[in-house]
């Protein structure tokens, strides 16, 4: 070998040893009020560690679109050093980023996705929530608690992978608690004409349910609500999680006292959520709801991670794995965190009635 | 280490060769498996999608046709239909998500999906509301059936893009398998440039360079160079082939030595022959005479003996009649007789010592006496030519020489001075000499006609005498001595005229063997005359007894003769025989033997006395004319005074025998 090549390689190999490696980046991908938790959690990381070396990149996205959750997933994927993405909000987003992800090699950590289809994305999906199937058995026992058997149930869903699932589970469920189920209307998330409103009002009333069990988000509850009690009055309405976010939806229009929804974290149980929610009101001037406590605390967990030494997305995922089994749960405002071989949280739920005080 | 077989090397590259073929055509082929797998599984997959495609489709179709049935027709079974066909499209829709899909493939499934979902809503409505309002129903029935032309739409673009796709992998497929192709073909050519050039490398080192070195090696010695080798750290055939070769011309090399020893002997044989020729010729011409000279001189020693003999005593007797009648008859008639006698007795005895071939052996020889014998051999030559033969400044040193060759020598440049003055009938001879450092020159110039071609002379049969007058073998023959001897000699012709011939002899420190001398000095008085009243005694008081060995009469009277001048009883014998006889018989004071005589010789005779007589040994007087003869060469050393040569003075004679009876 000549002295020229020899001094080339040798260019080479330092130019290569010199250069800086980029900082492990994860993303938050959330919508705006959630967000305001990731950035709390790093500010909180930053303080606990000033040598901790991380990079965040924070994007808004609060549609159900896949388009919009692609373009998005494709725009962290092009950043050097991803290491962990914390989004995105909803099962149909989550799921349909899900598979780039993993082909990545990124672990997706998200904090409200709870499609039981999202067990089977992939080794680098993860979840701050239990999946469908588990809610839709405990929405089904809190129907047995409430309401005694025979009475009659209208089912309205949002017919994407979020709404189908928790549907499929709680039509499961039912088969054996012996509801009659008197309507199952499908709707969209995105707004819908009024008279497609009012349709749903008189379908519902036709129906003469004894209690609706609502599987969708604020978002599409909250348009329907008010039709909904001009048609039936005080009807009860039984919702599922992703009615979590009703204080950001219209909360001075829709008449939200007396619903009661699935929740995953109870605000007020424990004195951290207390503390976070305090914090949290402090810097945002809203009240703190749970997906803002459990994307805080999945913004810290990936945070813990790269100060645990994780440098990819792999030594990410292999942190996840090990909480709770080589090394302790991670101990986040919402409680103590490990996950399952399918990167589901051992988590259980409560039961949240929108007070009196919330009807405008 | 052993060297490797050619053989053993050209199969290890037949079988890396053919390794590297089979590695090539195994390349070729996971190659090749490689793009046929993925075109299968991309078939697989197009017929995979196509068949989704299919079920998403017929259970879209079915969901319509329950949608489409009339409430009062409806059946519940129709509701479950519409369920079953719901979670089939939806099932087929997440394993198309789950598939592998580019980001805007997966978004044309997501339409897909959306679609479905939508048509569901405006199903699910329809369905819902259909007792309440025809209207709503029709509307949005026709709202679902509008997704599910988009959602057909949506599929339709996706598989036409994934067929799309398909007939792209397919081209590419194609056009890896002519790069296959075309690679294989280049790369058997790159295998095959490679291998030619490898094995023009393995060629030229394994096999040309050996033959090189052989050719070299054989163009060498066949030029004459037999110490060329062939290196043998070739592989096990071509060093087995140097070695050979190598053996070969060590043995060339070992026979032309041989042969050239051979020859050299045969040059020394023929050398030796040429020399032996030389000599020879020598021999025919100067030994040949010089012996007969010899023995001619011999013959005439007795009676030269004789007649010196008695004119001495005759003159003795002149001399003794005390009258002027007795001496002038003396100086008249027989000191001529005397004087010739003398000088034919020198002239007999330089034949002799000249003709006398002693063994060649280099010593201290004296300039002069050699160049004296010549000057009394040939000086009376010139004389009566009226020539004059001179030598002056001859230094009085030895040199390093043969005897008889420095006067052959010299006898030869004398001769040819003679002849060439004679031509002229004037002129000398001038023989003149120094000392040159550690070389002694010599330089005989004569004033003759000179030479024609100085720088031939010395070649052998050259000659510018006439035919019988000279063999042109004598300069050569001196050329040849001078150069045995350490010297040289040269040939020029004098500006004043006539030739030079200068010798160049190493001088000799050694003191030389004393000459006899040739001649004894004439006393001209007459020959002593002992009287002792009584005869000479012995020891015992008796009269000495003197016995005289010699065949010759004549001899035998001479020698009664000079021995009564010592008052002695003389008792003569002509053979060794009677001499035994005699000396076993009665005591003798003196012996004087002859030494060639009929019978046995005078040296056995000595012998004989040694034995038998001890004491006489001793008193034992050889009286011969050749003292230089080999046989008696060793006792004339031990005993030099034991010898008297014929022809002997008189006076010589009685001295020596005086001296033996004390």
């Amino acid at each position: 070998m000549t002295v020229s090549i020899r001094a080339v390689l040798l260019l080479l190999l330092a130019a290569f040893g010199c250069a800086e490696r980029p900082a492990p980046l994860i993303g938050v991908v959330s919508a705006k009020g959630y967000i305001e938790a990731g950035r709390m959690a790093v500010d909180d990381a930053m303080r606990a560690d000033p040598a901790l070396r991380v990079d965040t990149l924070f994007l808004m996205h609060s549609s159900n679109l896949a388009a919009d959750a692609v373009a998005i997933a494709d725009q962290l994927l092009a950043r050097p050093g991803l290491v962990g993405v914390v989004g995105h909000v909803t099962s149909g987003s989550s799921l349909a980023v899900s598979q780039l992800y993993n082909d990545a090699k990124v672990v997706q950590l998200s904090p409200t996705a709870t499609s039981a289809l999202y067990s089977q994305a992939g080794p680098f999906s993860y979840r701050m929530v239990p999946p469908d199937d588990a809610q839709g058995r405990f929405l089904v026992e809190t129907l047995a608690e409430q309401y005694p058997q025979g009475a009659r149930l209208a089912l309205m869903f949002v017919n994407d992978d979020y709404g189908r699932g928790l549907r499929a589970n709680v039509r499961a469920a039912l088969d054996s608690a012996r509801y009659p189920l008197v309507l199952d209307l499908p709707h969209t998330e995105e707004g819908e004409r009024p008279e497609v409103l009012l349709a749903a009002a008189a379908a519902v009333r036709t129906a003469r349910p004894d209690v609706v069990l609502f599987l969708g988000s604020s978002t599409s509850l909250g348009p329907r609500l008010p039709a909904l009690r001009r048609a039936m009055g005080a009807l009860p309405i039984l919702a599922s999680d992703a009615v979590s976010s009703w204080a950001r939806f219209g909360a001075d229009t829709v008449p939200w006292a007396g619903v009661q929804f699935v929740d995953f974290v109870d605000m007020t149980s424990t004195s951290a959520l207390r503390e976070f929610s305090a914090r949290y009101a402090e810097r945002t001037g809203v009240p703190a709801t749970g997906p803002d406590a459990l994307t805080y605390d999945a913004t810290r967990v990936l945070l813990e991670a790269v100060r645990a030494g994780a440098r990819n997305g792999e030594a990410v995922r292999a942190y996840l794995a090990s909480l709770g089994r080589e090394r302790p749960a991670y101990e986040g405002v919402t409680g103590p965190l490990r996950f399952t071989v399918d990167g589901n949280p051992e988590r259980t739920y409560v039961l949240v009635t929108i007070p009196e005080s919330a009807t405008p | 280490m052993a060297p490797r077989s050619l053989r053993g090397r050209i199969a290890g590259r037949a079988a890396v060769a053919a390794v590297l073929a089979l590695l090539f055509v195994v390349a070729m082929l996971l190659v090749s498996a490689k793009q046929q797998r993925q075109l299968a599984a991309a078939t697989a997959a197009a017929l995979l999608e196509q068949q989704i495609a299919d079920d998403i489709v017929r259970g879209v179709m079915r969901q319509l046709v329950v949608v489409s049935v009339p409430p009062a027709q409806r059946a519940p079974a129709m509701q479950l239909e519409y369920e079953s066909a719901s979670a089939e499209v939806y099932e087929r829709l997440r394993r198309y998500l789950f598939r592998e899909l580019t980001p805007s493939e997966r978004l044309m499934i997501e339409q897909v999906k959306q679609e479905h979902l939508e048509m569901e809503v405006a199903a699910g409505n329809a369905l819902a509301l259909a007792t309440q309002d025809a209207d709503e129903v029709r509307r949005t029935t026709s709202e679902a059936v509008g997704h599910a032309f988009a959602l057909v739409d949506a599929l339709d673009d996706f598989v036409r893009l994934r067929e799309v796709e398909l007939a792209e992998l397919l081209q590419d497929q194609s056009r890896a398998f002519q790069r296959l192709a075309l690679g294989g073909v280049l790369g058997v050519l790159l295998l095959v440039v490679v291998q030619i050039l490898l094995e023009a490398q393995f060629v030229k080192r394994h096999v040309a360079t050996p033959l090189g070195s052989l050719r070299d090696a054989s163009v060498r010695i066949g030029a004459g160079d037999l110490s060329a080798r062939v290196p043998t750290g070739y592989d096990a055939e071509f060093a087995e082939v140097a070695q050979s070769f190598n053996r070969m011309s060590a043995t060339l090399a070992d026979a032309r030595a041989e042969l050239v020893g051979r020859n050299t002997e045969l040059s020394d044989a023929l050398e030796q022959v040429r020399a032996a020729q030389h000599e020879l010729v020598e021999a025919e011409t100067l030994g040949a005479i010089g012996r007969m000279t010899a023995g001619l001189a011999h013959e005439l020693n007795n009676p030269l003996a004789s007649v010196l003999g008695y004119s001495e005593l005759l003159a003795s007797r002149l001399s003794e009649l005390q009258g002027a009648d007795g001496t002038a008859l003396r100086t008249e008639f027989v000191d001529p007789i005397v004087r010739e006698a003398r000088r034919s007795r020198l002239l007999v005895r330089s034949l002799l010592q000249f003709a006398r071939r002693a063994e060649s052996e280099l010593g201290p020889v004296s300039l002069r006496d050699a160049l004296r014998v010549v000057l009394e051999l040939r000086g009376f030559a010139f004389e009566q030519a009226g020539l004059h033969f001179t030598a002056v400044d001859v230094p009085d040193v030895a040199v390093v020489a043969e005897r008889q060759h420095v006067q052959g020598v010299f006898l030869n440049l004398v001769n040819n001075a003679l002849d060439a003055l004679l031509k002229h009938g004037r002129g000398a001879l001038r023989v003149h000499g120094r000392i040159d450092g550690e070389m002694v020159e010599l330089c005989f110039d004569d004033d003759g006609p000179g030479l024609a071609d100085p720088s031939r002379v010395f070649e052998a049969f050259y000659t510018t005498k006439g035919v019988g007058e000279g063999t042109g073998l004598g300069l050569a023959l001196a050329e040849r001595f001078m150069q045995s001897f350490g010297g040289s000699i040269s040939a020029s012709n004098r500006a004043s005229g006539g030739a030079r011939f200068t010798l160049r002899f190493v001088r000799s420190h050694e003191h030389p063997d004393a000459a006899r001398p040739l001649y004894t000095p004439e006393h001209g008085t007459p020959l002593p005359l002992r009287h002792t009243g009584n005869g000479s005694a012995n020891t015992s008081g008796g009269r000495d007894t003197v016995l005289v060995v010699e065949d010759e009469v004549h001899l035998q009277r001479l020698h009664e003769k000079l021995l009564a001048r010592l008052d002695v009883d003389v008792v003569v014998c002509g053979t060794v025989a009677d001499a035994q006889r005699l000396v076993a018989q009665r005591e003798f004071s003196v012996v004087i033997s002859d030494v060639k005589m009929p019978g046995e010789s005078g040296v056995v005779f000595y012998e004989w006395i040694c034995r038998e007589r001890p004491a006489l040994a001793g008193r034992f007087l050889f009286v011969t004319g050749d003292v230089g003869a080999p046989d008696l060469r060793r006792l004339v050393e031990e005993m030099p005074d034991a010898f008297l040569h014929k022809p002997f003075e008189g006076r010589e004679y009685l001295a020596r025998v005086g001296s033996l009876l004390g």
